[in-house]
């Protein structure tokens, strides 16, 4: 044998003969050590539970070679009770510790730890949170930390119901100098309620969040260099800083498929006192515009919200009441069930020359919930509710129930929106757009009304409670450049009585009948705006009545009418008054002509006969004291309606 | 024969029950007198000495069956020189003194008049409803209503009332037009 194949033959045995008294020597520790951690796993658990203060147990203790222990079915018990809950457990956490420190200074620091599946309850881990984060601090001895989070489960509590669940995945890195460095995801589908799934999915929904943090945390206070959330829907980033559970801080926000909505200069101020968050303030600009949104969240069960959305905040008031992009948005109320019960008030606050601030909307609702329907759209619905307008604080409510809009929400500036809805007994539908690209924003409405019974409709005009009749309805609507709301009306097969003009004209003729008429149709067109509301093409057909005219109020309570009476010549010889002129008038036409002109302040009318047939046959025929006796007794029947209605306004 | 101090003293307290007998009759004479010196001055146009002559009556005689119709004089008076605060206090005076008085229209389109000039908006609308509230008429034969009213400076006052309007005028001119 040559001295080169007897040198590797003999480095060969050694090398191998090493190899295996370093396995025997390994398996043997191994074996001893693990012998060791099972008799000494109670005084293990001991040690853990002094240092945690919680009952601990485990089921085993394992060592691997060369640094690694795993430790199987972690129980963390809320107290020593033999009932106890366990508000955390952990299958299996594989702790990698230093050997070097170990062999040289026999000390036990722990590198890196990984979690499999923990279960862990939120109310226990927010109430315990600093001596967890202290504990862990103590394994490290301020050396650097890796922790890896595979699928947790963090239960959070339902008041009367089941825990919903949370799934993280998170890796979770300390350094020397007690930098964070984490990422992962959080998983939130089981917020949603299953059933809704078949059908579409709530907005806003979070089904998968990313994250990823920088920072540090330095006696309970939390620096954050970077901190950012991400979604299929947005990107949200935060900077700033985390004491005693007050969030002071700055950020941006962006939207995937709204780039016109991306916020750059977000400031905030949150107060986290779980299950309660508090919006001190929360302010950032769209397009020139300061916006803030104040006030508070609560998810505890049922979720609630009291929220104040403004702009142009930090204006004085009086600069606010001047501002046409001054506006405030509030909402307060409760989510249940994926439905929102509450209410939300609009209200455009600029004063329109000096009328008082009007354009206020408010919405009174039970049981909103939105929807994304397979074609793309998004579904509003609504069981019940109160859409109020207010125009120089008196609020016009218009009650609507099963409710239904369906509009574009993503992506478009221009909103098209269709919606249909019960109201009072009757329905309504219609469509418009909503214009988001400025603000205040633009919006136009076409409504159709029908079979609504007019005298329901007394809430919003005071005379529908003196009408009867199937009511029907065009109507426009549009707010920019000033709130207008035009359109038609009609009503068929009805009723009116103790309007105040047919009193009067009743009284001057004599004709009882004509305080209580029935029609045919009644129909008029309107115009209501911040000047006027105007009443024109009015026009009443009935067998014995016919009535046309137009009636314009204005703002400033004046009033400008002309009406035409035609009353059948059957009707007049109802009158004791009138019976005995009928002979002069002429015999081929059926009806008799009344035209009247109303003007001046609303509680104080001034009234004119104007010229017709009728009038000038009876002047012919009257003497003149009768004409200013005639006179004298109007005026005073004028002056006692007035006053009577004057006192019904008072009252109501 | 009265003895001498009984005679003085009965002479004295006679003079003293005839002095105050007539003291009524001459002190309402005089306030009449120094209101037909006004009238009379006024219709010679002096305003000047009409002026003179009332505002002695008022300041003098305040009980004066006179007051009503020199608190308007004055007040005209006070417009025609340009002294509006004297002349809206004494408009003012007439109208809570007098509130049915057939001069109150005419009061008031003064001091509309005078809120104008001192540009005081919300007088100026709140009395404009006022008038037109008081102008409220019913026309079934006519087309207007007229009232009169001949002011102790000897100025003739009319308002006019239409369905849709109010005409105040002063001595055939017209002064003021409410259109609504």
């Amino acid at each position: 044998m040559s001295m080169k194949k007897y040198f590797w033959k003999y480095l060969f045995r050694h090398f191998a003969l090493t190899l295996l008294v370093i396995f025997v020597i390994t398996v043997v520790s191994s074996a001893l050590l693990n012998n060791y951690l099972l008799s000494a796993k109670g005084a293990i658990e001991q040690k853990l539970a002094s240092i945690f203060t919680y009952r601990i147990t485990t089921r085993d203790i394992y060592f691997f070679p060369p640094s690694s222990l795993t430790v199987k079915d972690i129980c963390v018990y809320a107290d020593d009770s033999p009932e106890s809950a366990t508000p955390i457990f952990i299958p299996k956490v594989k702790c990698r510790f230093s050997l070097l420190k170990f062999i040289t200074k026999g000390e036990l620091v722990i590198a890196q730890l990984d979690f499999d599946e923990p279960t862990i309850d939120f109310a226990f881990l927010k109430a315990h949170a600093n001596d967890i984060i202290t504990f862990i601090q103590s394994l490290t001895q301020k050396d650097s930390l890796k922790v890896e989070i595979n699928k947790a489960l963090l239960s959070v509590p339902q008041k009367g119901k089941l825990p919903q669940w949370v799934i993280i995945d998170s890796v979770f890195n300390l350094d020397q100098k007690q930098r964070i460095r984490s990422w992962g995801t959080i998983n939130l589908e089981k917020f949603i309620d299953k059933v809704s799934l078949r059908q579409a999915s709530l907005i806003p929904t979070i089904t998968s969040l990313s994250y990823n943090f920088q920072g540090s945390l330095i006696n309970s206070v939390w620096t954050i260099d970077d901190l950012e959330f991400k979604s299929p829907l947005y990107l949200l980033r935060l900077w700033g800083r985390l004491e005693d559970n007050v969030l002071a801080g700055n950020g941006s926000f962006t939207f995937a498929k709204l780039p016109n909505l991306n916020i750059h200069d977000l400031a905030c101020l949150l107060r986290f006192d779980f299950p309660t968050i508090d919006i001190q303030n929360l302010s950032f600009s769209l397009e020139d515009i300061p916006l803030r949104l104040k006030g508070g969240i609560s998810f505890a069960q049922p979720m609630t919200l009291n929220l104040k959305f403004s702009s142009f905040f930090n204006q004085s008031p009086k600069l606010r009441l001047e501002n046409p992009r001054s506006f405030d948005l509030s909402t307060s109320g409760a989510w249940r069930k994926n439905k929102f019960s509450g209410r939300i008030k609009f209200d455009f606050l600029k004063s329109i020359e000096n009328i008082k601030p009007f354009n206020k909307i408010e919405a009174n609702v039970e049981d909103l919930s939105f929807l994304n329907t397979r074609d793309g759209k998004t579904k509003l619905s609504l069981k019940k509710g109160v859409l109020s307008y207010l125009l120089k604080d008196i609020a016009y409510d218009v009650p609507l129930k099963d409710f239904f809009s369906f509009f574009f929400l993503e992506n478009e500036k221009i909103q098209i929106i269709n919606f249909s809805s019960g109201i009072y007994d009757g329905a309504l539908d219609g469509n418009g757009f909503i214009d988001m690209a400025q603000i205040p924003i633009r919006s136009l409405f076409d409504i159709n009304v029908r079979n609504v019974s007019a005298n329901n409709l007394h809430d919003l005009l005071s005379y529908c409670s003196k009408i009867d009749g199937d009511l029907s309805s065009q109507i426009h609507y549009q707010n920019l450049p000033l709130p207008e709301l035009t359109g038609k009306v009609q009503i068929t097969n009805g009723s009116m009585d103790d309007i105040i003009f047919f009193i009067w004209v009743s009284n001057f003729l004599k004709i009882p009948s004509l305080q209580e008429i029935n029609f045919d149709t009644l129909s008029a067109n309107f115009t209501l705006d911040h000047n006027a509301a105007n009443i024109e093409n009015i026009h009443l057909k009935s067998p014995d009545i016919n009535f046309d005219g137009y009636f314009t109020l204005h703002a400033t309570d004046f009033v400008k009418s002309k009406l035409s009476l035609q009353i059948s010549k059957k009707l007049v010889r109802d009158s004791s008054k009138l019976r005995p002129l009928l002979r002069y008038l002429e015999k081929e036409s059926a009806f008799i002509d009344f035209n009247f002109q109303l003007a001046g302040l609303f509680n104080a009318m001034n009234f004119k006969w104007l010229e017709s047939d009728f009038k000038q046959t009876l002047q012919k025929i009257l003497p003149s004291r009768m004409e200013k006796r005639l006179e004298i007794t109007i005026e005073e029947i004028v002056e006692t309606i007035m006053t009577q209605e004057n006192s019904e306004t008072e009252n109501e | 024969m009265f003895p001498k101090n009984k005679l003085k003293l009965s002479t004295f307290l006679l003079l003293v029950i005839l002095t105050f007998a007539f003291l009524p009759k001459s002190y309402s004479q005089e306030d009449k007198n120094l209101y037909q010196k006004g009238i009379r001055a006024a219709r010679k146009g002096n305003r000047d000495i009409a002026f003179i002559n009332f505002h002695m009556l008022l300041n003098n005689f305040p009980e004066s069956g006179h007051r009503e119709q020199v608190l308007f004089a004055i007040g005209e008076y006070y417009f025609s020189i340009d002294n509006l605060n004297e002349a809206i206090k004494t408009f003012n005076q007439l109208i809570n003194d007098y509130p049915d008085s057939a001069a109150r229209p005419f009061a008031t389109v003064y001091l509309l008049e005078l809120s104008k000039k001192i540009k005081d908006k919300t007088t100026t609308e709140k009395l404009t409803k006022e008038l037109i509230t008081s102008q409220q008429v019913s026309l079934l034969f006519r087309d207007c209503k007229e009232v009169q009213y001949l002011s102790s400076l000897n100025k003739n006052y009319k308002v006019i009332s239409f369905v849709d309007k109010i005409e105040f005028h002063v001595d055939e001119k017209i002064f003021l037009e409410i259109s609504f």
